[in-house]
């Protein structure tokens, strides 16, 4: 055996005794799934996610999965009964308690879930197979969540499939003949100044960007940003703030640097732009009470 | 927070830009629940930071504030209410007490020869509490009996020292209680220090009976503090006459003794205010004088440190002993995804990778071994970030799975 061999032979070993480790504590056995099966399973994970990477980075990967959620859901969608028990016990109600918190609605919120539990059943046939949605779960997080975020992402669909779906009746009672243009949402700026603060944000990290658009754009709390990052709300909070006064004097200097007087970048940089502003000038000179003769 | 810039917002809103490949909803899983990669969390987070229609999937599949877990490594704070529905019966029967006795009194006082207690009772407590009215004169129960709680209630009424001894008498069962799992709870701790005193860590052993194991003092300190807060105050009835000032002060006395002795009953630990009444109080009887933690309400098993400083894990109802050390108590324990920390005394850090089946000891550089070295606190943001912290606040982050510690 030569030396290049050797390493790679001492890795299938152990990934081998920690397949079998796997197989045991995973119960697969119970779910109906043969060692081979699993192995198979834990494979095509591995090389979904860690494709060209190290067998050590495999293996760890492998480790981080959760095991018994993924056989669950394979014993599922192979139809094992006690799989599909185990799984109605344990996922059914939160399965639709969270589609009445997405779908903000009890009947839109039973059609999602329903609609749901029909494709992890498996309504597609392939070759004159059934087949479960469930088959894509890979483990990576809890086969809860993974259930939410489908949830989460059929209901996104439905919505934007509903959105283009609309009667000719309802668009001409709604004016849509007569309609106006839309204007464009972000008016562009002038050249240098769009090409400042595009560099200003381009320096950013992901996350801060990803930040910056959820609760600027998106309009989400800090809260509800603090539960996605698994911070506290004041750790976003002050992340926030030190965030846009240190783009706030970074795009300054930039603009100045790109040849805009001090005041023109302070101006640029309000935070409302005097242009959007629409004074009633009428409404504000009026007097409260009408004139009355001596 | 600041206003960001309407020049800056309007950037912003620009690079959004519909992308044809999104990431699947493992990975979106995986990054809400911090077991993504690091590399796969920068990817993500470009992704997010341009996509709105990912945003609003991975905002709605975020679990709501009300049924999230408290963040890693921290103690879930007890809420008062089990504690509370406890109570709420003795204390409702000792303001009766006090202000019946109060009435009695005045009306002994008074030139009228015969004495009524009238106490006005809610229809709770009439239901699940005898309601007691007091009397501490020789007059005959028959002539107390035209109240109007006793023919609502059909309950004999009782003279104070009656109802004094009846309460001392229930609380002396309680004690009794009390004492029998005190009992085994000590035994627990000696078999607990037997089992250890064989050396090594001791993984998944050690299966649990049940026990319950005493209230360490750290718990009891603080259980006393929150109940000190949230424990009813008995306001003192009207300014009585010089005369029966003496008498007030002996009521007031044995209401304070029969407080007392009570006040140090086993505390309820980790009920769940939206859990049903029976499901709280099974867990409150099964984690009784625990230092119980939830981690992670997404992980299919349960952990907590227990009152003699072991790890126990619990799959499916079960609590066994997960990890036992001589000589080190474990005093904080989280998780995160399969990952599990656990941090005690003299600065012991122990990892599992496996859900507790192994572990492996982490050695923070700097560290001495010193009183103030116990590990307080265990943050970790995700499977590869995360912050350790002792009781000398000092702290050691790592951003690889605790492989390397950098000291702030």
């Amino acid at each position: 055996m030569s030396e290049g061999q050797q390493p790679a032979t001492v890795a299938k070993a152990m990934a081998k005794s920690v397949t079998a480790r796997l197989y045991t504590d995973s119960k697969a056995r119970e779910y109906g799934l043969s060692e081979k099966e699993f192995e198979d399973i834990l494979s095509a994970v591995a090389e979904k996610y860690c494709d060209g990477q190290s067998d050590a980075d495999r293996l760890a990967l492998i480790e981080s999965l959760r095991h018994e959620e993924l056989a669950l859901s394979r014993g599922c969608a192979k139809g094992n009964e006690h799989a599909w028990e185990v799984f109605l016990t344990r996922y059914r109600a939160s399965l639709y308690s969270s589609a009445y918190l997405i779908a903000r609605n009890d009947a839109a919120g039973r059609e999602l879930a329903d609609s749901l539990y029909a494709e992890l059943y498996g309504l597609e046939e392939r070759a004159g197979e059934r087949r479960s949605k469930l088959l894509y779960y890979m483990g990576r997080g809890s086969l809860e969540g993974w259930l939410r975020t489908v949830l989460a992402q059929e209901w996104i669909n439905s919505k934007r499939r509903t959105r283009r779906e609309v009667s000719l009746e309802e668009q001409l009672d709604g004016g849509g003949q007569f309609e106006a243009p839309t204007p464009s949402a972000a008016p562009a700026s002038t050249a240098p100044t769009s090409q400042a603060i595009a560099a200003g944000l381009a320096e950013l990290s992901s996350e801060d960007r990803f930040l910056l658009a959820a609760y600027y754009l998106d309009g989400r709390t800090l809260a509800q940003i603090a539960l996605v990052m698994r911070v506290h709300e004041s750790t976003i909070s002050r992340k926030l703030d030190r965030l846009v006064q240190s783009l706030r004097k970074d795009l300054r200097k930039r603009l100045i640097a790109s040849g805009m007087s001090p005041r023109g970048a302070d101006e640029t940089l309000a935070e409302v732009d005097v242009r959007d502003l629409e004074v009633e000038v009428r409404e504000n000179l009026k007097q409260e009470s009408p004139p009355t003769a001596f | 927070v600041n206003e960001l810039p309407k020049s800056v917002r309007d950037e912003l809103a620009r690079q959004q830009r519909s992308s044809a490949v999104h990431p699947d909803a493992d990975l979106l899983t995986a990054f809400a629940e911090g077991t993504a990669t690091p590399t796969e969390r920068a990817k993500l987070e470009e992704h997010l930071a341009s996509c709105k229609e990912c945003r609003e999937v991975l905002f709605l599949a975020a679990r709501p504030a009300v049924e999230s877990a408290a963040p890693v490594g921290v103690v879930e704070a007890k809420t008062g209410r089990s504690w509370f529905r406890a109570w709420a019966p003795w204390a409702t029967a000792a303001v009766v007490l006090v202000v019946a006795t109060f009435t009695f009194i005045n009306k002994d006082n008074a030139p009228q020869p015969k004495t009524v207690a009238k106490v006005e009772s809610s229809p709770v407590t009439a239901q699940k509490q005898p309601s007691v009215s007091a009397n501490s004169s020789p007059t005959p129960e028959s002539e107390l009996t035209n109240g109007s709680l006793a023919r609502s209630t059909n309950v004999p009424l009782k003279s104070a020292p009656e109802a004094l001894d009846a309460l001392k008498q229930k609380d002396a069962k309680v004690a009794a209680g009390r004492r029998d799992k005190e009992d085994i709870g000590t035994n627990e701790l000696k078999k607990s220090e037997a089992d250890t005193a064989t050396g090594g860590f001791v993984a998944g052993s050690v299966p649990s009976a049940a026990p319950i194991p005493p209230p360490s003092a750290a718990t009891v300190e603080t259980y006393s503090a929150n109940r000190a807060a949230r424990s009813t105050t008995l306001k003192p009835g009207p300014a009585a006459p010089a005369q029966n000032q003496v008498m007030q002060n002996q009521q007031n006395q044995s209401l304070q003794d029969l407080r007392a002795s009570r006040s140090t009953e086993a505390v309820e630990v980790t009920a769940e205010a939206s859990a049903p009444v029976a499901e709280s109080q099974a867990k409150s009887d099964q984690m009784a004088g625990a230092n119980a933690f939830k981690i992670d309400g997404r992980s299919p098993s349960q952990w907590r440190i227990s009152g003699v400083g072991n790890v126990e894990r619990s799959m499916g109802g079960n609590w066994s002993t997960a990890l036992a050390q001589p000589g080190t108590k474990f005093t904080v324990i989280a998780t995160i995804g399969p990952i599990v920390w656990a941090g005690g005394t003299r600065g012991i850090l122990l990892r599992s990778v496996d859900n507790g089946a192994s572990w492996q000891s982490i050695q923070l550089p700097n560290l001495s071994t010193g009183a103030n070295s116990t590990i307080t606190k265990i943050e970790f943001r995700d499977a590869f970030n995360g912050t350790v912290y002792t009781a000398d606040h000092r702290s050691w982050s790592t951003k690889d799975r605790g492989e390397n510690w950098q000291q702030p």
